[in-house]
């Protein structure tokens, strides 16, 4: 029950549900009320019948005619009877219709009252009776109680009633099915902007878009465009934040290359020259760490996909110019459409410092390969650039990870380069890792980043998964 | 050799600018990205160091400018930013090597000599013309295995004859990338050292590397390789 859309669909339905039984109960109570009523009232139209039809002559003898004022009473088993008798005493008439059908009318009917139920006859059969208990005057003055029992079969009656309801759930079974398919429809119209915005925001993360670009209801049109400055502010900020390094660095190196220059003069005593010139040395590394350090992003949020084979062409187009000398044959195995998702200028940085470590290391040959990552959680490519040098030895791996330490002070840069890609990686949550080239026979440095196997990451990652 | 220093900072200029012209470098110095676009396209530039940062305008697109208009004098960037961003960038556009701020001069001096050799077409720092050896890196010259004591200046004029060897080079276009413009450029001066380092080279005169085209200018003969 994560999404809205379920959530709402759940309980509507809850709703429906509760409202068809309510008003179900409601409608079969009215119905059965109102049949029952008729059944009353007829059977009272017969009570009466049969007092208008019913005789006392002056020595108090009961005479019946012998044509019913009801057809159906003379008509056997026609499911409508009537029987008369003295309270409490046997009984004086019975309607033609019921021979041989025994009715356990009630015993007792209050004097001068009526009384009804629902009984069983002899055959099994549910009716509902009508008692009267009249008292009648004589023309000679005589007053006799007699007891008028009229009974009507609940046959029609339980049969209308299911008939009925039969079709009351038909209906309302047919009603919430209605009502649920246009509910979803309407959820699923009123919830649109909602997907729209989940699956930009998808693209987002997938580095196809920098910015929620779609037009939104008012409700969320608010949510996308602070969500729009946020990145953008973030943006801005890093901007302003580089820019400003760049300064510092410019106005820290230049004095420093000056310095530099000025060590070499000949006036400068060759001893001191030297002793200066370590420590700007040590000055310029310091410089260089800390801002290579600070100037890697390591961010995500609005970070493009970025085309990992480009990166490296143009890498190793670089190292080809820089270390033509050397005759290096740089080879790269890079997949088509493999992505970084992150900083372009991130990743340039842990290529090229790899690859120039490599190139400085190297006999003849730097291997610069890529793949998707087969370690835990998909949507991470695996970067490794490897030589056939003599490697770097385990117990300085560690130390060139993590520290602007020098391994060898007389190849300019070795240090800061491993150490400036540790922290990006580690800022994009990777891991490096040193160890030998099992075909090269050097080094090989692996490092693992966010990424994604082809163009469209979103839906490759999901798969992944 | 001609250098062109493209670097705003006037300290670091003028010391760069020193340091290569006590080298034998004829040099041309500017802070300002037009003059430099200006000086690389009709001097005649061997190679060229460019600063990134420029106050006017970036050093990359001096380059771009250069390239656009037919000037592949080799370049060497140098930047304060060590983002191969950067890098990438500068190569991208049209230069050749890049230096990182700050650096050492040695290192500057090696990576320009490394790419004027380049730039004519020699794959190994030591260019080897018969028995005659100069090693681009040392920057020393030997003949039949023993050193030769030369100047700034003959070295210079060693190195160029040698890079264009097998090639015919003018007194003019010797004078242009030797001599800075404001320098009396008269032909005796440059006939004067060619004597010179005739004799240097080739003391008993039987090796005979440098012929004198008459009208036409000088070639070094690249002899049996």
């Amino acid at each position: 029950m994560r999404s809205i859309n379920a959530r709402m669909l759940v309980a509507a339905s809850l709703v429906l549900v509760l409202f068809f039984t309510l008003s179900g109960g409601v409608l079969d109570y009215v119905f059965r009320r109102t049949a029952e009523e008729t059944l009353r009232h007829n059977l009272q139209l017969t009570a009466y019948g049969l007092m208008s039809a019913a005789n006392v002559d002056p020595v108090g003898d009961l005479r019946m005619p012998s044509t019913m004022p009801n057809p159906r009473l003379s008509r056997r088993a026609s499911g409508l009877y009537g029987q008369i008798r003295f309270p409490g005493g046997p009984v004086l008439w019975r309607s033609p219709s019921a021979k041989g059908i025994r009715i356990p009318y009630p015993k007792h009917v209050p004097s001068g009252g009526e009384r009804t139920a629902r009984v069983e006859d002899s055959r099994g059969k549910a009716l509902y009776t009508l008692s009267y208990s009249v008292v009648w005057q004589t023309r000679s003055g005589d007053q006799i109680p007699f007891i008028f029992d009229v009974a009507e079969s609940l046959g029609p009656y339980d049969r209308q009633l299911a008939q009925f309801r039969t079709n009351l759930f038909t209906g309302f079974a047919v009603l919430t099915g209605l009502l649920l398919a246009i509910q979803a429809i309407v959820l699923r119209l009123g919830l649109r902007p909602l997907r729209r915005i989940e699956s930009d925001l998808a693209a987002m993360e997938a580095g196809r878009h920098t910015e929620l670009t779609g037009r939104y209801p008012r409700e969320l049109a608010r949510l996308a465009d602070n969500l729009n400055a946020l990145v953008r502010s973030q943006h801005a900020h890093l901007e302003r934040y580089r820019h400003s390094l760049e300064d510092l660095a410019h106005s820290l190196k230049t004095p420093l290359a000056v310095m530099t220059s000025h060590c070499n003069e000949e006036a400068m005593p060759p001893e001191l020259g030297s002793r200066l010139r370590e420590q700007i040395n040590r000055l310029q590394q310091i410089v260089d760490y800390q801002l290579q350090r600070a100037a890697a992003s390591g961010t995500r949020a609005g970070g493009k996909a970025v085309d990992v084979a480009a990166c490296a062409e143009r890498i190793r187009s670089t190292l080809g110019k820089v270390y033509r000398d050397r005759g290096l044959d740089i080879t790269l195995a890079v997949p088509e459409g493999l992505t970084f998702l992150g900083e372009e200028g991130d990743l340039l940085e842990v290529l090229g410092n790899l690859g120039d470590n490599a190139c400085k290391w190297a006999r003849g040959r730097v291997r610069i390969t890529a793949g998707r990552s087969g370690g835990t959680g998909g949507g991470r490519v695996r970067v490794s650039v490897e030589d056939d040098g003599p490697g770097i030895p385990e117990r300085h791996a560690d130390r060139l990870l993590r520290r602007g330490v020098r391994g060898d002070q007389s190849v300019q840069g070795q240090g800061i380069g491993l150490a400036v890609v540790g922290d990006i990686v580690v800022m994009y949550g990777g891991e490096v890792s040193v160890e030998r080239s099992p075909d090269l026979g050097g080094a090989r440095v692996s490092v693992t980043l966010p990424g994604a196997g082809i163009e469209d990451g979103g839906e490759k990652r999901k798969k992944n998964r | 050799m001609r250098l062109l220093i493209v670097e705003d900072e006037a300290n670091l200029r003028e010391s760069l600018a020193e340091q290569f012209r006590t080298a034998g470098f004829v040099v041309d110095s500017t802070g300002e990205a037009e003059e430099a676009v200006f000086l690389g396209e009709e001097y005649p530039v061997d190679v060229a160091v460019v600063d990134l940062g420029l106050p006017d305008a970036s050093g990359m697109d001096v380059i771009r400018t250069w390239r656009e208009r037919r000037r592949d004098f080799p370049v060497l960037i140098l930047t304060a930013r060590g983002r191969w961003q950067d890098k990438v960038a500068g190569l991208e556009a049209g230069a050749d090597d890049y230096l990182v701020k700050p650096f050492q001069p040695e290192e500057l001096a090696a990576r320009v000599n490394a790419l004027l050799r380049r730039a004519a077409g020699w794959a190994s720092p030591v260019l080897e013309c018969g028995d005659i050896r100069l090693d681009t890196a040392a920057q020393r010259v030997t003949v039949g295995g023993q050193p030769v004591n030369l100047t700034a200046y003959e070295y210079r004029i060693i190195e160029y004859l040698m890079l264009h060897a097998g090639q015919v080079v003018s007194k003019t276009e010797l004078s242009e990338h030797l001599y800075p413009d404001d320098d009396d450029r008269d032909s005796n001066v440059i006939e004067v050292l060619i004597g010179r380092v005739r004799r240097k080279l080739d003391p008993d005169g039987s090796r005979q590397p440098l012929e004198t085209l008459r009208g036409r200018g000088y070639r070094f003969s690249a002899g049996e390789r």
